[in-house]
């Protein structure tokens, strides 16, 4: 009996061991064979995405790259790395970085971009766009010059525009009597009347990318005349400490003490956002990606869609902003690669994606060239109201995460908590944001 | 008197220890069936029925099935390398004096404090190099070494306990060094294989960093990574990353209990007499 | 002899190499680059001790996050070790609630810990939380305590994370444990030792090196955890709950500064040498080598 159990686990194991391997090793020679079976074969270029699985843009990622591969078949396939939660993505791509290993086509934000500059991978695509005006004119002035460096350089193209201002629940608005308000003085009485109403006001959190919680801190600050305004649509700025900057902290401070939820510090943005879908609070600052949530059961109570409103900042504040996007990084490599992987960034960037993902996840186009359809503007109101408002916004400004170091935003998170308690003062919060500048550089 | 203040005592540190322990999957069992609203706002109960449906969407929006069978083939492989690999090293460090005993201890022990963090770039690097970037037999090498200072203590120390007079004994009947060990100290030491070949296995089942960096197609995923399918910044979905946590712990418990025997089956009676 | 030396070669051969393999070039690296100027993508050049000077002179948080370190340690060394071998020699007596108790006791330890983080978020979260629940039931009058984030409760909170880890120990000790022959225990009870004086006086000496070992693993797990502070409070509030691991992975992966973080590696490393040396002095591992 002893003897058996001994030589039937060794025996399997051995066994295991010598199939798993053999079979690990003929993968591995199946996959590198592959590729020189015949002579029409397609030109392989690789790809790095974080829109997979439940994320907003999945279905819409997913239907662009089938477009594409359809299109091109037999010519061009792009072999995608999937990198579930940006976390992971942001983490991935930095390993990659530093082996100067990138993707081909990859999304430059969180840094990703700065590094692809640094290690010598990114192209330079301002030559390129002015060689192709169709698709010059599908990405427009306003986006390249976004991400234009100072020396005329541009690294990368977004394929949407952000407008985001805030939701709120007409029907606590009206219980509490109140307007959207036009001036952050009525703001902060709203809030106080929402709270005499028995409501909860804002939706906030602290944890991940203090998302929710700087929305507001960036529209306080982007409204606050024009050295705020010039400050919140500076990248990477050196210095945290300035008059418009200690004052929104120190409003964030009394939102996060008197106007919340009591789990809002420290929370992720799935709690922000289900306070506001489950109608415990009745504002939440965020993008048109939310819309879809407004009408799913599953995550909101129902009819919730018709009790939501969309608004401008007080002081008439929009963020609106163009995305870091996509890079490109095919330097060094053969002619046949960096040629695909160019008519693969122009089909991601171009009139054909813009379409999808306006359709499929409610992200703005860059021009006017790719038109929204009155369909559309019928079926999704809230986002119809939203393009319409942001024409009379007298203020437009991008948010924290597309202007500070990832240190610095991650220093936000890490510093809110003191805030709310008292530990730290407005002042001290934006002397430590300063110093985390300095990690970064 | 004082028997029943210790029956007492006894019984509700246990109790305590159980709580502790059982209601965190208790808890995400229950959050599995559960939608993404009750799971951020209410914590006891099924106010809105039983969700079956987290499951399907686990499996829809994740490629679990081909992760599930790379987990497999992972998690097996690199136990049995690492068990068989280290215990061998264990056993040899244990019983023989050479010359680089001492040297061989403190590297085998660096491994066990140097930051997970700092090895990831290098054995990037080193994968790369080395052709195993992407394929199930780097990720089978790399943790067996990762795993290698648990199981390498654990082994010495229970090696320690067995009485060298058996061996010697064996030797005295013309035993060779290799047949000594396979005939008289694997058989003795079947708690020990049992308890570092869990541990061992659990890791390369719940390992996700060194999934992620040193693996680039979807084909050569292990399941932990799944679990980040339902988690993005603007739209997560709890209710199926619990199923698929659920999906994922279950195999582990069972082999747990499996195992578990073996653990404290003690010493066969007769082996120790020879 | 001759032959033996043959069977030790053989035996530690694919060992050290897979050491190599993974370990050596890793550890190389890490020492060399911790004197020099890295970032993600830029050049590495020599910069001495720089790394290390700021460290030690201009980073508060690393300096908190050492003194973390050692507390939980400390913790882990002692708390936890002896919550494990207690309930180790509790199972031991084979009642009708062992093997559930066992594999209760274990399961946290299965549980990945992307999932365990999102479950103490839960079980604390302020507004609805299990723990606040039951407190306001309780006390009759709502409670709400932001367990993670209130600077006051945050380092407490983050040390009862650790707790489940315990059933570790408690599985290495009970494997030990079975090694034990019956005729210890009957020797024992032949001289009239009670059930408690046998654990303490001839059950526990026999245990020693497998409790020394546990130990070990425990405390350095402390200079290796990160994932469940990352999932819960990021390290903070301000620098209230970081750890090292958890600050060197910020270095390296927010702040793209790998020599700075190499340089962090290099004292950790020492910190674990140190942890490790003395936790083998008191249990005299060394003794019969």
């Amino acid at each position: 009996m002893k003897l058996n159990w001994k030589k039937c686990i060794a025996s399997t194991l051995l066994v295991f061991l010598a199939t798993g391997l053999a079979a690990c090793t003929a993968d591995a020679n199946e996959s590198a064979s592959t590729g020189a079976k015949g002579n029409q074969t397609p030109v392989e270029i690789s790809y790095a995405t974080f829109m997979v699985g439940s994320h907003v843009s999945a279905e819409a990622e997913k239907q662009i790259i089938d477009e594409f591969n359809e299109a091109y078949e037999g010519k061009i396939k792009v072999v995608i790395e999937e990198l579930p939660s940006d976390e992971a993505y942001v983490n991935k791509m930095k390993a990659l970085a530093a082996s100067k290993a990138l993707p081909d086509v990859a999304i430059g934000k969180q840094g990703i971009r700065e590094l692809a500059i640094k290690n010598g991978q990114a192209v330079d695509l301002m030559p390129l766009l002015e060689a192709d005006p169709e698709w010059k004119e599908y990405i427009g002035a306003g986006a390249i010059s976004y991400n234009q460096a100072d020396d005329g350089k541009l690294y990368s193209i977004a394929n949407a525009k952000q407008l985001i201002g805030y939701f709120y629940n007409k029907d606590m608005f009206e219980t509490a009597g109140i307007q959207p308000a036009k001036t952050w003085d009525e703001f902060m009485a709203n809030n106080e009347k929402l709270k005499a109403a028995g409501f909860t006001p804002l939706a906030m959190m602290t944890g991940e990318n203090a998302w929710t919680t700087n929305l507001w801190l960036a529209a306080m600050i982007g409204t606050d005349g024009e050295a705020g305004h010039s400050f919140m649509n500076t990248t990477h700025p050196e210095s945290y400490e300035n008059a418009s900057m200690i004052q929104a902290l120190s409003m964030i401070q009394t939102c996060l003490q008197e106007y919340t939820t009591s789990d809002a510090v420290g929370a992720m943005y799935a709690n922000a956002a289900n306070n506001f879908l489950q109608e415990k609070t009745a504002l939440i600052a965020n993008g048109p990606w939310m819309v879809p949530d407004f009408s799913d059961t599953s995550k909101a109570k129902a009819g919730l869609a018709d009790r939501v409103g969309v608004a401008l900042y007080p002081n008439d504040g929009i963020v609106a902003q163009y995305e870091v996007g996509y890079i490109l990084c095919s330097n060094g490599k053969s002619e046949e690669e960096q040629a695909a992987a160019l008519e693969f960034l122009k089909f991601k960037t171009g009139k054909r994606a813009q379409e999808i993902f306006l359709d499929k996840s409610g992200a703005l186009p860059l021009t006017a060239n790719v038109e929204i359809s009155e369909t559309y503007k019928t079926a999704n109101p809230l986002v119809a109201e939203l393009i319409t408002i942001s024409g009379d916004a007298k203020y437009g400004f991008e948010n924290i995460d597309n202007t500070a170091f990832s240190s610095v935003v991650s220093e936000f998170s890490l510093n809110y908590p003191d805030l709310a308690y008292g530990e730290i003062t407005p002042e001290e919060m934006a002397a430590k944001l300063t110093a985390a500048v300095a990690k970064s550089k | 008197m004082i028997n029943g203040v210790k029956k007492v005592a006894t019984f509700l540190f246990i109790f305590i220890i159980v709580a502790i322990s059982v209601v965190p999957f208790l808890w995400v069992l229950m959050a599995s069936f559960k939608g993404n609203g009750d799971i951020m706002s209410s914590v006891a109960g099924f106010p809105n029925g039983l969700r079956f449906s987290n499951y399907q969407t686990a499996f829809k929006l994740a490629p679990l099935v081909t992760f599930y069978k790379n987990s497999v083939i992972v998690s097996l492989l690199s136990t049995a390398l690492n068990l068989i690999v280290f215990s061998m090293a264990a056993y040899v460090v244990v019983r023989c004096r050479f010359r680089f005993k001492k040297p061989i201890i403190i590297a085998f022990s660096l491994a066990l404090i140097i930051p997970g963090a700092a090895l990831l770039q290098p054995l990037y690097n080193t994968l790369t190099r080395t052709h195993l970037y992407d394929t199930l037999t780097g990720l089978i090498i790399v943790y067996a070494g990762l795993g290698m200072p648990t199981t390498f203590y654990i082994m010495m120390s229970y090696f320690k306990t067995i009485p060298y007079t058996l061996e010697e004994a064996a030797y005295i009947d013309g035993a060779g060094f290799f047949r000594t060990f396979v005939q008289i100290i694997l058989p003795l030491a079947r708690p020990a294989f049992a308890t570092a070949g869990v541990l061992q296995f659990l890791f390369c089942w719940n390992e996700f960093q060194f999934a992620l960096t040193l693996t680039g197609d979807k084909m050569n995923r292990t399941l932990p990574i799944a679990l980040y399918y339902f988690k993005s910044s603007f739209a997560s979905d709890y209710g199926a990353m619990f199923a698929a946590t659920v999906l994922v712990t279950i195999p582990s418990i069972i082999i747990y209990m499996l195992m578990q025997k073996q653990i404290i089956s003690g010493l066969v009676s007769g082996s120790v007499k020879g | 002899m001759r032959k033996k030396n043959k069977w030790i070669s053989i035996f530690l051969l694919p060992g050290v190499s897979i050491f190599i393999f993974v370990f050596m070039l890793s550890i190389l690296m890490l020492v060399g680059t911790s004197f020099a100027n890295w970032t993600i993508g830029s050049k590495i050049t020599f910069a001495g001790f720089s790394n290390y000077s700021t460290l030690f002179t201009e980073d508060p948080a690393f300096i908190k996050s050492m003194m973390n370190t050692g507390i939980w340690i400390a913790l882990q060394a002692t708390i936890h070790i002896a919550i494990g071998v207690l309930l180790a020699l509790l199972l031991a007596k084979q009642k009708w609630y062992t093997s559930f108790v066992r594999t209760a006791f274990f399961i946290p330890n299965i549980i990945s810990s992307a999932a365990l983080g999102m479950l103490f978020l839960s079980i604390l979260n302020p507004q609805f939380g299990l723990v606040n629940n039951v407190m306001t039931k309780l006390l009759g009058e709502p409670f709400v305590q932001n367990w993670f984030m209130d600077p006051k409760t945050s380092f407490f909170s983050v040390t009862m994370t650790w707790l489940p880890y315990a059933g570790l120990v408690t599985i290495l000790v009970m494997a030990e444990m079975a090694s034990i022959p019956k005729e210890v225990y009957e020797a024992a009870s032949i001289d009239g030792a009670t059930s408690m004086q046998t654990d303490l006086f001839v059950v526990l000496p026999m245990m020693k090196n497998i409790i020394g070992t546990a130990t070990i693993l425990a405390a350095t797990s402390m200079l290796q955890k990160l994932d469940i502070i990352m999932m819960t409070t990021g390290g903070g509030p301000g620098v209230r709950t970081m750890n090292m691991p958890m600050y060197l992975y910020r270095t390296a992966l927010t702040d793209n500064n790998y020599g700075l973080a190499n340089a962090q590696g290099v004292i950790l490393i020492f910190l674990g040498l140190l942890t490790l040396i003395t936790i083998r002095k008191i249990f005299k591992m060394d003794q019969e080598d």
